[in-house]
């Protein structure tokens, strides 16, 4: 039954990669670079799940790791002159390098306040990042054309690179998940997920397998900060550190699509399109519809769409 | 010399008023395990509150404190019987996310009627106002009432927490939540009562923070970092320890602000860091449980 599952997924996953793949040959550079944004926040909003719905781990400080991996980038391809297509995997390693004082740091904070304190240090970075010489202080700086036109002289052809990397890796995120869910530390996961001290008693070793999400959830988050800023073509400390884009909309995707499930963040995903697409005119009542729906799903239904989707094909089932 | 004891001196007073911000969250979540993200935001409400009494009334903002109280009270009453009572609390994760949406609501309803502009609440002379404390250290009288405000406030929520059956209750409460329900205690009501408690405590800070500088819609934020260092630092737990967060955190940002203006709030910052390094149970923390 797992084992069947688990195949079910993947096949699914492929299959909607390839179409999602072939796409570009057949769409224009505006619905691309929607379909990029798309993919980029489902794979932002994978790795925030990763850590709260599986990991028990709740950070309003992620944005910190994608800004940190712009920057990286920034600094390896237009400082250190190393080729653009080196500097993005290499955004990996450094991602989970920074990791691993993050979260010593914010582990002194018990539970509940872990989210406060990443708040605190993303804020620290943000502030860092405008006095660092050479990032073009507060207001930033661009990519070079020359960095930029290595991914494709037109407009057309770089669209297409940059998409076809936002769904390459956003696809490899999942893919990573739902294997780390399938094999050994799944089941811990999982457990963990159910009740964290149970977990423990039954012999998890729930500190290394938070210390391993938060490694990958920090290594992939700084390599999709570095794409996103192909996107942007600059850095800067308030663009690339933002919280409303980096955090609070993740937050949002998640907990509406549903914590704790791997659907959960594409349906949030677009959900979050649908009504941006739909409401972002107006602003503010924008927000707060946002903010309504997203307490809302914790009162009535805290597992999100996709619990409301289990629940409803499971009435279907049963009376048929 | 007399720099650095200004600094101190300086930096202390401004301790009061993040002292006052981390009453409220240390509350809020000593009591009822919330980790209220949106605490800032319900600062900056009543700022935006003693705005409007004073642009209809015209109530002077430190006047208004008595009236705001009664309504913050309710407010946080309110809260807690049609919102957070309806909120699973087995983790601390389903409330966190709901502060989460108040905080998005909060932010972006004062944006809609009240603009991105800064706004302050002006209190007249008192706001100049100085006495030399020792020789050539001026400090203002505005800041000495408010550091007063938060140790009187301190003084007294000792009393309700130590002193009264309600403390008595909080307590066993914020011990045990099914151990409290199981000897008779009305759970539901003391977690309405305490959050109508945590509400005048922000009443207090939210009006004297509007008059001691600007705010506007997004500074919510920004005080619940100030807050939360100011608790963390002192101690979980302890309500003179955030006292003595709030005055670490005001001199780390006087000093701060004596290199370069920008490096107020990373010093601010950085020192919390260094503490949660090397203290990571604060100065002054409770019993651990």
């Amino acid at each position: 039954m797992e084992r069947n599952h688990f195949l079910i997924q993947l096949f699914f996953l492929l299959v909607v990669a390839g179409v999602f793949g072939v796409l570009p040959l057949f769409v224009d550079n505006g619905t691309m670079r929607f379909l990029t944004d798309f993919f980029l926040l489902i794979g932002i909003a994978q790795l925030w799940n990763l850590l709260a719905g599986f990991g028990g781990i709740v950070s309003i400080g992620q944005h910190l790791f994608l800004g940190a991996g712009a920057y990286a980038f920034f600094a390896m391809t237009s400082i250190l002159g190393i080729h653009p297509y080196v500097s993005l995997p290499l955004a990996i390693p450094f991602g989970a390098a920074l990791a691993v004082p993050v979260y010593a740091i914010l582990s002194r904070l018990k539970l509940a306040y872990f989210a406060i304190g990443s708040w605190v240090l993303a804020e620290v970075m943000l502030l860092l990042a405008g006095k660092i010489p050479g990032f073009g202080g507060g207001s930033g700086v661009s990519l070079s054309p020359s960095i930029v036109k290595t991914f494709g002289t037109s407009i057309g052809d770089r669209m297409s690179n940059i998409y076809w990397l936002a769904l390459g890796i956003t696809v490899f995120i999942i893919l990573l998940i739902i294997i780390l869910l399938q094999s050994r530390h799944g089941l811990a996961l999982k457990a963990m997920r159910d009740n964290e001290t149970a977990a423990m008693a039954v012999g998890v070793n729930t500190v290394f397998v938070k210390v391993l999400l938060f490694l990958i959830s920090g290594a992939f988050l700084s390599l999709l900060g570095a794409v996103g800023t192909l996107l942007r073509l600059r850095i800067s400390p308030a663009a690339s550190f933002n919280i409303t884009d980096g955090t609070i909309f993740i937050i949002f995707i998640v907990v509406v699509g549903g914590i704790g499930r791997v659907i959960g963040p594409v349906l949030g995903a677009i959900i979050f399109l649908v009504l941006r697409e739909t409401l972002s005119a107006y602003g503010p009542i924008y927000m707060i519809i946002l903010g309504g729906l997203a307490i809302a799903t914790m009162l009535i239904e805290p597992k999100g769409a996709a619990g409301l989707f289990g629940r409803i094909s499971k009435k279907i089932r049963n009376a048929g | 010399m007399t720099i650095i004891l200004d600094t101190i001196i300086q930096g202390s007073l401004l301790g009061g008023l993040f002292a006052l911000y981390a009453l409220g969250l240390s509350l809020i979540f000593g009591v009822m395990r919330i980790v209220n993200i949106a605490h800032g935001d319900f600062i900056v409400v009543i700022a935006y509150v003693g705005l409007v009494l004073m642009q209809t009334l015209g109530l002077h903002p430190l006047i208004s404190i008595p009236l705001v109280i009664v309504m913050a009270a309710a407010l946080g009453w309110i809260l807690q019987a049609v919102l957070f009572d309806f909120v699973p609390n087995i983790d601390p994760l389903p409330s966190m996310l709901v502060a989460f949406g108040l905080q998005i609501i909060i932010q972006n309803t004062l944006l809609l009627g009240f603009g991105a502009d800064p706004k302050k609440l002006s209190a007249g002379p008192i706001e100049v106002m100085s006495i030399e404390l020792l020789p050539d250290i001026f400090v203002g009288v505005l800041p000495l009432i408010i550091f007063a405000t938060a140790i009187i406030l301190i003084l007294i929520l000792q009393a309700i927490i130590y002193r009264t059956g309600f403390g008595r209750q909080i307590r066993a409460v914020s011990d045990n939540e099914e151990n409290a329900r199981m000897i008779g205690i009305d759970t539901p009501k003391i977690f309405r009562k305490a959050f109508a408690l945590v509400l005048v405590t922000i009443a207090i800070s939210g009006l004297l923070m509007a008059v001691k500088g600007n705010f506007t819609p997004a500074s919510g934020p920004t005080l619940l970092l100030f807050a939360f260092e100011a608790v963390i630092i002192g101690g979980m737990g302890s309500l003179w320890g955030t006292l003595v967060g709030g005055i670490v955190i005001g001199i780390a940002h006087v000093a701060g602000a004596q290199i370069d203006a920008g490096f107020q709030t990373l010093a601010g910052h950085a020192v919390f860091l260094l503490i949660l390094v090397f203290y990571p149970s604060g100065l002054f923390a409770k019993q651990e449980d």
